[in-house]
């Protein structure tokens, strides 16, 4: 009988998350599992072992665990990239972000020339003109770039479009289109921006191809690119109204259980969109694999609060601006989640303001009323400007929080200045309040809202730097220790994986994110620039090749 | 070759407003033609199974000629799906959720293929002024009834007069929308009445009233017309020949204070006008009204 290898990993520093064993300097892998972990020698007594030196000089973590994204973030890419920040796509190219009018119109022109097909449209996205310092582009800007070829450009709230004149000639939008949602000039044209998706329809072919061929099997594969050189090894795709078709599973399945697929995927159904029944969501449970997870609910309660949608308590928004929207019946939530929830399953539950919070913490305590349950890990998404009252209720309820730290960062100078002020703005994402009033956090990014990248999040709930460069919310900063243990195991208990993965402890799946510097031995401001070598995925080793 | 083109039309209102029953009353009502029922999902809906003619993923044909379609694709390959089977369709019918925003919604109706009848929002007449203060969706009530361009009231029954007319006179604080007492005939949503044969609304005591016009009208007339609406006219319908549009007669369609005009899809319709008012509006009020289109300018 022939003893399967284990293989032993010296590395720079090993950080476990695994409270009995915080250090270590190697690690043994069997087969796709963690076996052993300690110094080198200890190790090299392991029965039929193999020494492999790839990681001598990195510094091994936990695979980061992204509890809130989408599976739409890599498609996004097979248009042009217009926005502010820099990003970097899944094959590593890092596109500058474009800082004016100027930039995206530079942007598109490449795009331009680069396509043969006179008549196939320029799609773009990710354009954010709440940078622009009020500068809005329109039609004329996008003139610039091509006269003849339709072009298309989505914001990166999704809720707008803008487009050229050629799109607009070809797809009839014009003076006497009727449609709200069309700004129009001075003589009644329309000035090329569609907002809200009425009105971005009416782009015709070039909104059809956009958002169709982002379902081609290969952004799968992008997605494990993109995770893979942020060091992920399990995300999210976060409300999924088609997950239980049989359909959908197949197509996910022939590429995450692929070997050569570097990450696990966890698919949430939207029972509020796809009518998913309890017995329906637990018989795709069943259908999981070890790399694909399956038969979860999330459910969208509000809207968002850079769009101000969000439901927000007293005071509200800045300048009386009226309170958001509720995207679900806040009087249906107890019903709706009734079946799932005496059925056991995983429930997540979008809050972006705390008066949607106030809904959900209402709703649970009626559910647990009527049937308790000793460990739901109901969890509260974004959780974006819950006060500390509110977390001593999530204590109590013992739920989750998974926070949209990434927000300071990327939109924290204009929720001062325009959504809701210095004061609430300095308590938002409040990682400190949460963890000492003992709720569990987690730390997201929802790509594709902002990019994939574990470190970027725990580097701002570090740090609460906005873009401009000041602090926001100095009190709410924690340490490194407990932003990496939020963005592995953290993230992990959310996911009800935390007994396979989040940690580097022997018998979980060997799940690593590899990286180039030590965290805890750097500049805690630093952290985000962090070079990451690439990963493992259950035993296999995945290098991020970047072009 | 001028495309078929499907009137569109938005029912809004609250949870518990009446929507389904207001749905499901229209499915049954044969004189109304084929509806092409557009809600977020059927568990809503309830129809009836042995109306049911076939069950196909998004769509559900019924027995009838009406069909119900759910979202689960988005509106925009929903409304795709619907128009390529216009020939078969007469009119649609969008059922809002009970948090949605009725006016965005409505934007749909301007899609090629569709026009815009207008945005009718039930409200809960027994409940409506206690849950417009509630803090969680007052709000949202409000924003609704606001958006309206016909109000509908139900569950009358249940209340007194005057109670209704508190509500009633609450409402015109809220919204420039005429309120009408459900339930009513489904004529009454969409203006539908043949010309020349008033229904009688005696029993709710709307008033109807016709008029045929001897010759062509000038678009200046309409357009005079049209800002002398007294207040009580809920409904326009009917067909004008106009001098300035010589080719086709044009149907006009009036919901609420929204006029549309389009090319006629009727051959050689008369040339006449049927209007309906709130119970108390005097007919002759109404009649003089639709005779400012005749007079010469």
């Amino acid at each position: 009988m022939t003893v399967e290898v284990t293989t032993v990993y010296p590395a720079a520093a090993i950080y476990t998350m695994d409270p009995s064993q915080p250090t270590a300097s190697a690690v043994a892998v069997k087969g796709d599992r963690f076996w052993a972990l300690g110094s080198l020698d200890e190790m090299r007594s392991i029965t039929n072992c193999e020494i492999d030196n790839t990681f001598a000089d990195k510094i091994l973590l936990p695979g980061f665990v992204e509890a809130h994204s989408h599976g739409m973030a890599s498609g996004l890419w097979l248009h042009t990239y217009c926005g502010f920040f820099d990003r970097s796509d899944p094959d590593g190219k890092k596109w500058p972000g474009c800082k004016n009018i100027g930039d995206v119109i530079e942007r598109l022109r490449v795009a331009d020339n680069a396509i043969q097909d006179p008549n196939e449209p320029l799609l773009a996205w990710g354009l954010d003109p709440i940078y622009f310092s009020g500068e809005r582009l329109v039609g004329s800007h996008l003139d610039l770039v091509s006269l003849t070829r339709p072009i298309f450009v989505l914001h990166a709230s999704a809720h707008l479009a803008t487009v050229n004149s050629a799109l607009m000639r070809s797809e009839g939008i014009d003076a006497s289109t009727p449609m709200e949602g069309i700004p129009k000039d001075d003589e009644g044209n329309p000035v090329g921006e569609l907002q809200e998706p009425a009105a971005m329809s009416l782009a015709g072919s070039a909104f059809r191809s956009f958002f169709g061929r982002m379902k081609a099997q290969d952004t799968k594969w992008a997605l494990g690119r993109l995770a893979n050189k942020a060091g992920i090894t399990t995300l999210t795709d976060l409300g999924n109204p088609s997950s239980t078709s049989q359909t959908t599973i197949d197509e996910w399945r022939e590429v995450v259980d692929h070997r050569d697929f570097p990450a696990r995927v966890f698919i949430f159904d939207s029972p509020a969109m796809s009518q998913t029944t309890a017995a329906n969501l637990l018989a795709t449970r069943e259908k999981s694999s070890e790399k694909l997870r399956l038969g979860a609910v999330k459910v969208v309660l509000d809207g968002s609060i850079q769009g101000y949608t969000a439901r927000l308590r007293s005071p509200g928004y800045l300048n009386d601006r009226p309170n958001g929207i509720w995207v679900f019946p806040p009087e249906q939530l107890t019903e709706l989640l009734r079946p799932f929830h005496e059925d056991g399953l995983l429930i997540h539950v979008h809050c972006n303001g705390d008066e949607a919070v106030d809904v959900f913490l209402e709703t649970v305590e009626t559910l647990l009323s009527e049937s308790p349950k000793s460990d739901h890990r109901y969890t509260i998404q974004h959780c974006q400007l819950t006060s500390p009252e509110q977390y001593e209720r999530i204590a109590d309820l013992k739920m989750c929080v998974n926070l949209f730290s990434n927000h300071t960062w990327y939109w924290g100078d204009q929720h001062i200045s325009s959504t809701v002020g210095p004061e609430r703005a300095s308590r938002m994402n409040s990682a400190r309040t949460a963890l000492d009033a003992g709720v569990p956090v987690s730390m997201h990014c929802d790509a594709p809202v902002t990019p994939l990248g574990s470190l970027h999040v725990a580097w701002t709930a570090i740090n609460r730097k906005t873009a401009s460069g000041s602090v926001l919310g100095a009190d709410e900063r924690i340490s490194v220790e407990e932003a990496l243990h939020a963005i592995t195991l953290g993230a992990a208990y959310q996911l009800k994986m935390d007994t396979e993965i989040g940690s580097i402890t022997p018998g979980k799946f060997a799940d690593l994110a590899v990286l180039e510097e030590d965290p805890y031995k750097i500049d805690p401001n630093e952290l985000r620039d962090v070079s990451i070598w690439g990963t493992m995925s259950g035993g296999k080793i995945f290098p991020a090749e970047n072009t | 070759m001028s495309e078929k083109v499907l009137p569109f039309t938005v029912i809004g209102g609250y949870l518990g407003a009446g929507k389904t029953t207001l749905i499901n009353s229209l499915l049954s009502d044969s004189t109304i033609g084929r509806l092409a029922i557009v809600v977020n999902d059927f568990g809503e809906i309830n129809i009836d199974e042995s109306l049911i003619l076939s069950h196909d993923g998004d769509t559900i044909s019924l027995t009838n000629g009406c069909i119900c379609c759910s979202l689960t694709d988005g509106f925009a390959e929903t409304l795709t799906q619907i128009r390529g089977r216009s020939n078969d369709i007469d009119r649609v019918i969008v059922e809002v959720s009970g948090v949605g925003e009725p006016r965005k919604i409505a934007q749909w109706g301007h899609t090629p293929g569709y026009s815009l009848d207008g945005v009718v929002v039930l409200v809960d007449t027994s409940t409506v002024i206690e849950r417009s203060k509630d803090s969680y969706v007052g709000e949202t009530i409000c924003s609704q009834i606001a958006a309206a361009d016909l109000i509908l009231l139900s569950r009358c029954d249940l209340l007194e007069e005057d109670e209704i007319r508190s509500v009633e006179h609450w409402l015109k604080e809220e919204s420039s929308a005429m309120a009408l007492r459900g339930p009513i005939s489904a004529s009454m949503l969409f203006g539908l009445e043949e010309i020349g044969t008033e229904k009688n609304f005696s029993s709710l005591d709307h008033v109807s009233a016709t008029l045929e016009f001897p010759a062509s009208i000038d678009l200046a007339a309409i357009d005079i017309w049209e800002k002398s609406r007294p207040s009580g006219i809920v409904r326009v319908k009917g067909f004008l020949s106009i001098n300035e549009r010589p080719e086709n007669s044009t149907e006009i369609q009036m919901c609420g204070p929204n006029l549309t005009m389009r090319a006629s899809q009727s051959d050689s319709p008369k040339n006449a006008l049927v209007a309906i008012a709130t119970p108390g509006t005097p007919k002759a009020s109404v009649i003089k009204w639709l005779n400012l289109l005749s007079l010469p300018n």
